[in-house]
């Protein structure tokens, strides 16, 4: 909302904000906030083989100055790649491939919270606030603050006061810019990944593969906060964070390839065994004090001791390893069938040793109908020319959703949790049960999934047609839930309930050649289907919270993942403007029982289209993917603070008086919350978005010799350029609460908009 | 050959490094062991155990979260906050009595109910696992833990009357237990605070609560003792528990180491930490070593909320403004007290209490602005004055004055109380405590008791203390005065324009009054899905 309209918004609903407004001030905060961004990135590559060997080499630079004004989010990223191969002896190969980076990131804070990052400020803060201030002509309230030493109140780098909303005073939601420029975090990493390998032929149709992968890296981050006191409510310390931190990730996997043919009859084995194991040693240091706040102090070798100091840090590992083995047999090009085997077992931080083991098999078969005889007259006839059947069933496991060391109890001590006995300086660290409630039998997650494919190819390959359908059962999720409370402990994690995921998945291309033009067609749709089958406590039960206290997501069997369930907006009182809600149980109190299933943040199916075009020399492609069917809540909102600014169509869609017509939404209110968690805030996410258009030259090879050259490429693309939705949000594709906050937007970073133009070259 | 004897190699080093499962051997890091802890406890580990209980009794019954729900859902305090929309916990449910039983999923309720089981549990691991011991610590840190789970069970059964009964540590096997039996809680509960008693200290001199610091007394626990009886006795109609109230509390009251402090403004303030009238206190001093977790944020939550109106400068500006007082109860403490009792400056401070204090700028209501259920009367009780604060990062502050959990008055009160009932103050001693109350609070003494003048005695002197709720439901009275619970909403905006004359909108709330299945509160939602075996109350 600009200025006019967001007071008259606020006006009616009460807050009366014409009272701080000058009628003049309209500030658009995107303007100061948001620029346009600018990245480049340089790769260089070499490539030699010979007829034992090869090898790569390329390096690549990035650097990135993101769409905040200044240089609050930049990353520069060099990195390097080697790979190489030898045939050492006929049955030796060894090999190597690795990557090895350093980057520099200045960011500030994504997180998706209003009160919480840079963006969610922006977005909400009053235009009726200026920027900043003239520092000769300051309202009175500003300059009363700027002579009162209690207060320190930031300012731009010339000095300036930032604008200081008296509306939003009690408040958390600051300043933009203030969000922005409070803290500085900067971070360095140094990584090298990559693996290496031997593979033995002792004879024929065998191969041993012995491949070591690992992963080392360091990485060291700052943050320093900048002190300022702008109200009772907006304060922040000084403080400076350092942190430190070095991973190591190994992998060892040791299998062995057996092929052998026989007559029309080719079979396959293999067996192996791998074990993984990562370590991390991180430690971090926050200080309060320092010797100077200079820049070139904010270092922590110049903390000044004090009480609040705090020292972190600990190592950490986790192991796992697995078996596994297959075999596979198929017969004269028709008939194809596969087994799977895999057992995995976890470290004691995730299972106990009893139950510490999954296990998991699957299997697989294909037809392939067009190598059969009795199709040749159907083939001829409908120009097909290549027709399989897929069927496959398995089970998967999964432990990553767990908590460490989750199916025990053990007493912690912990600081925080003891007391201070008397006025001493000397608190007694508390010695308790850790909370869990033990459960030993906990064991793999496990996900049952059946497929079903169908390819067909028609005049020559040129029409494809692929069709997918997938049933997946995901039971005894591991989840952790609230312990009988009786027990003292308050969660315990359980095997528990039962989600189901099933779907068909189409793809249909087209490709053909005419002369110089050539082109290619495809488009695919997948729909999906989502329900909870069976929950994991008694009931339904209750997930992501919006700022009211109110649950807007729900986890209950017959419904979708984390379904949104709100209140059910039926009507608007003519005289009032009030919302009229659904009252189910007719009990005259609107409450959990008259809300109703109102959508979910899980698309019915998704969709994408690509069309790619070729002519001597110059290609084009371009590339949509929409998704259909999505419920979202919009929740950029904090019930207690009404005073923030919000989508237009709540004024402008609004109830106004008692004579309003045509408008949707109620009357703004500044005393109910229900509204926040009803339907009158869900919109269609659905959307279509044309994902890139890339146009390329090639540059003719005659032409490219001329300047030195091997082969020249040039292209621009428009990148998410284009978006068709009904969405009023930002963007109807990332803005999305994670987990239990499915379908619930509480102002994530839009995916920006890129321009993209590039050179490739090779020299030889 | 050789490359089979490489291969072989190979083979053999990889299995033996992989195939072992002793890699996956993983300690936990930060943990100490349960099966020995308790074991081979010392005196100082007790203590450690003990810490522990107090902290989840501090966090848990006596949290503020939990103690600002049983003063709203109350009819002398009303929830307040940034503006009618702001529903932080469901408070405004909980005041307009429309609050349902997925409510009791917010920390405050389930706080309640958790942390006070939490405690039992911590409680009945000292009590079961630490064996016999000639060590004076840890024979004070079992007594310690009898009176904790016995305080920690009693404010269970008062809330929801029937909880499942935590007499011994459950496991995987029972923990699905059912609703106890509260005549078998309330006798487990008094004989626990009894044998409480027998291992706990008593003061060595009046006022000497210092020495102790903030730990239970033999006197804490004789309170508790007729705090319960009473409460039994009277929400069951039990006179024989009426009764059994009376010993423990004149025991306090005759051992002539408690009294009243003069000024009853200084209550809760710092300067009255360790005085004598407090007989059970939180002590909330910072610690160096970790300053801001010794207190909760309880004046946070109820002070003067500054988008709204202008703070005095003795207050800090950075309260949120929940429990104001009722129009009710504003009125009965002008009929029982009068607006210049000392009392009354104590509980409520009117909003020209509010202007004629310091400010550093503009006073009064922020024009346009308007303070939800708020009749232009302020809550004294636990504002956010500047000099008890003390302050470690950002906007976290924190009072370091003592939280006393049981008062002298109360005692007092509580006494008068079980004297009528009991025996119509037979002796007259009931008469005599309740009128030292009244003296301390500037009022003339009575000439006899009433079951009336006992319970506005006891509404006047314990407001703010998240008491009323309990009192109104075991005194019978709460369908009467709730029965307009949640019709209406008060809106203070100041002076009406030219005039001293409150400007007060009165708007429809979303209650319909008093509703007969709020005798007795629900198990939450959240509770009796983790444990099918409760039984629902009736109504719920």
């Amino acid at each position: 909302m600009d200025a006019k309209t967001y007071v008259a918004y606020q006006d009616l609903m009460g807050n009366n904000s014409s009272v701080f407004w000058d009628g003049v001030t309209d500030t658009y905060w995107p303007d100061y906030l948001f620029e346009n961004g600018q990245a480049s990135r340089h790769t260089v590559g070499a490539q030699a083989s010979d007829k034992n060997g090869s090898i790569y080499v390329s390096v690549s630079y990035v650097d990135d100055n993101g769409i905040v004004t200044g240089d609050k989010d930049v990353m520069k990223r060099l990195s390097g790649q080697i790979n190489a191969e030898y045939k050492v002896t006929d049955w030796l190969t060894i090999g190597t491939n690795n990557s090895i980076e350093h980057s520099k990131v200045r960011s500030i804070s994504e997180r998706n919270r209003i009160n919480a990052s840079t963006l969610g400020a922006t977005l909400v803060f009053d235009p009726i606030v200026p920027y900043t201030y003239d520092m000769n002509n300051l309202p009175q309230f500003v300059a009363n603050r700027y002579n009162d030493p209690a207060f320190n109140l930031p300012t731009d780098k010339d000095g300036n006061i930032y604008g200081i909303s008296q509306q939003g005073d009690g408040s958390l939601i600051y300043h933009p810019a203030v969000m922005r420029d409070r803290s500085d975090s900067e971070s360095e990493s140094f990584n090298l990944r990559g693996s290496t390998y031997a593979n033995f032929t002792p004879f024929k149709g065998f191969v041993f593969t012995s491949r070591l992968g690992y992963r080392a890296g360091n990485s060291s981050s700052s943050t320093y906060n900048h002190p300022y006191r702008m109200s009772a409510v907006s304060v922040q310390d000084m403080s400076l964070t350092g942190t430190n931190s070095s991973d190591l990730f190994y992998q060892w996997e040791n299998f062995a390839n057996y092929n052998l043919s026989v007559d029309k009859s080719d079979f396959t084995a293999m067996a192996g065994f791998s074990f993984q194991m990562t370590t991390n040693n991180s430690t971090s240091g926050t200080a309060y004090v320092l010797t100077d706040t200079a820049p070139n102090y904010r270092y922590l070798s110049y903390a000044v001791n004090d009480a609040r100091m705090t020292l972190t840090g600990q190592p950490s590992q986790r192991a796992n390893m697995s078996y596994y083995g297959r075999l596979g047999w198929s017969y004269d090009r028709k008939y194809m069938i596969q087994a799977n085997f895999r057992a995995d077992a976890y470290d004691t931080s995730k299972l106990d040793p009893s139950n510490r083991w999954g296990y998991f098999p699957s299997v697989s078969a294909g037809w392939t109908i067009s190598n059969e005889e009795f199709m040749r007259d159907f083939k001829e006839a409908t120009s097909l020319s290549f027709m399989k059947l897929r069927a496959s069933w398995g089970i998967n496991g999964n432990v990553n959703s767990m908590g460490d060391y989750q199916y025990s109890d053990v007493l912690a001590a912990n600081n925080r949790n003891g007391y201070n006995f008397n006025d001493v300086d000397n608190r007694t660290v508390g010695v308790g049960p850790s909370g869990t409630l033990p459960n030993p039998r906990i064991q793999w997650e496990t996900s049952r999934q059946v497929d079903l494919g169908l390819d067909l190819r028609f005049f020559k390959e040129k029409l494809a047609l692929t069709i997918d359908w997938y049933n997946k059962n995901t039971n005894n999720l591991l989840t952790s839930t609230a312990a009988p409370a009786n027990t003292g402990s308050s969660i315990t994690y359980i095997n528990a309930g039962k989600i189901n995921n099933h779907g068909t998945e189409f793809e249909l291309s087209w490709k053909d050649t005419r002369g110089d033009f050539s082109y290619g067609i495809s488009g695919n749709i997948a729909t999906l289907h989502n329900e909870v089958l069976e929950g994991t406590q008694v009931g339904r039960v209750p997930g992501y919270q919006v700022h009211t206290a109110e649950p807007v997501t729900y986890f209950e069997p017959g419904f979708p993942l984390w379904y949104l369930r709100l209140y059910d907006v039926i009507g608007i009182d003519q005289q009032t403007g009030a919302p009229i809600y659904a009252d189910l149980d007719n009990n005259t109190v609107i409450n959990d029982n008259d809300r109703v299933a109102a959508g979910s943040g899980i698309p019915d199916f998704t969709y994408g289209l690509t069309v790619k075009m070729a002519c001597k020399g110059f290609d084009l492609t371009v590339y949509g993917s929409g998704s259909q069917g999505v419920t979202k809540l919009f929740s950029m909102t904090r019930a207690d603070n009404t005073q923030l600014n919000t989508l237009k169509l709540f004024y402008d869609d609004a109830w106004h008086d008692a004579s309003s017509t045509g408008y949707t939404h109620p009357k703004p209110s500044r005393t109910d919350s229900k509204i926040l968690c009803s339907t009158d805030r869900i919109f269609d996410a659905s959307f279509f978005k044309i994902k890139q258009i890339q146009l390329g030259y090639n540059v003719p090879k005659n032409f490219a010799q001329k300047l030195h050259l091997d082969t020249l490429r040039i292209y621009a693309s428009l990148d998410d350029w284009f978006t068709i939705t009904k969405y009023p949000g930002l963007d109807p594709e990332s803005s999305q609460d994670t987990g239990s906050g499915l379908g619930v937007d509480t102002g994530s970073f839009p995916i920006s908009k890129k321009v993209v133009f590039g050179v490739n070259v090779s020299l030889f | 050959m050789k490359k089979i004897l490489i291969l072989a190699l190979t083979l053999v080093v990889a299995s033996s490094l992989v195939s072992c499962t002793d890699m996956l051997e993983n300690p936990r890091k930060g943990a100490l062991d349960f099966s020995t802890y308790y074991a081979n406890a010392t005196g100082d580990d007790a203590e450690r155990l003990i810490a522990r209980a107090y902290n989840l009794y501090f966090g848990g019954p006596e949290s503020s979260q939990v103690l600002n729900f049983f003063e709203i859902i109350s009819d002398d305090i009303s929830c307040g906050g940034g503006t009618y929309a702001d529903n932080a916990n469901r408070y405004r449910d909980a005041d307009e009595l429309t609050s349902q039983v997925s409510d009791w999923v917010f920390n405050n309720r389930s706080t309640l109910y958790g942390n006070s089981y939490s405690c039992i549990y911590q409680c009945n691991l000292i009590i079961e696992k630490i064996p016999e011991s000639s060590d004076a610590k840890i024979n004070k840190v079992k007594a310690e833990a009898k009176f904790l789970r016995a305080v920690c069970m009693f404010e269970l059964m008062r809330t929801w009357h029937n909880p499942p009964f935590a007499d011994h540590i459950f496991t995987s096997e029972d923990m699905y237990a059912t609703n106890g039996d509260p005549k078998v809680m309330i006798d487990w509960v008094l004989e626990n605070l009894a044998e409480a008693a027998q291992g706990l200290p008593s003061l060595a001199v009046k006022g000497g609560q210092i020495a102790i610091g903030g730990r239970a007394t033999v006197a804490a626990a004789q309170a508790f003792a007729g705090k319960a009886a009473l409460w039994y006795g009277t929400q069951y109609n039990d006179n024989e528990y009426v009764k059994k109230a009376i010993e423990p509390l004149k025991s306090i009251i005759s051992s002539g180491k408690y009294g009243l402090i003069a000024n009853p403004e200084d209550l809760l303030r710092v300067k009255s930490d360790w005085c004598e009238e407090y007989i059970f206190e939180q002590n909330c001093a910072e610690t160096s070593s970790n300053k801001t977790i010794q207190n909760d944020n309880r004046q946070t939550w109820r002070s003067l909320r500054a988008d709204n109106i202008n703070v005095p400068s003795s207050i800090h500006g950075y309260g949120w403004g929940f429990c104001n007082p009722t129009q009710e109860f504003v009125d009965f403490m002008k009929e029982h007290d009068g607006e210049n009792s000392p009392r009354f400056k104590s509980k409520i401070l009117s909003y020209e209490d509010l202007l004629t204090m310091d400010y550093n700028g503009a006073k009064g209501m922020k024009p346009g602005m308007q303070y939800p259920n708020c009749v232009g009367y302020f809550n004294a009780t636990s504002l956010m004055w500047e000099e008890d604060l003390y302050t470690e990062t950002g906007n976290n502050f924190w009072s370091r004055a003592n939280n006393p959990i049981i008062r002298y008055a109360e005692v007092l009160l509580m006494y008068a109380e079980a004297q009528f009932l009991a025996n119509n103050d037979s002796d007259g001693s009931g008469l005599k405590a309740l009128n030292e109350v009244r003296n301390r609070a500037g009022l003339e003494p009575l000439n006899a008791l009433t079951l009336q003048s006992v319970q506005d005695e006891r509404r006047a002197e314990l407001f703010g203390e998240a008491e009323r709720w309990y009192d109104i439901i075991r005194w019978k009275v709460a369908d009467d005065v709730l029965k307009d619970a949640g019709k209406k909403r008060y809106a203070f905006k100041g002076y009406k324009p030219g005039t001293t004359e409150y400007n007060i909108e009165v708007t429809d709330g979303q209650g319909n009054g008093w509703n007969d299945k709020y005798w007795e509160l629900p198990f939450g939602s959240i509770h009796m899905q983790a444990n099918p075996s409760i039984e629902q109350h009736q109504g719920w």
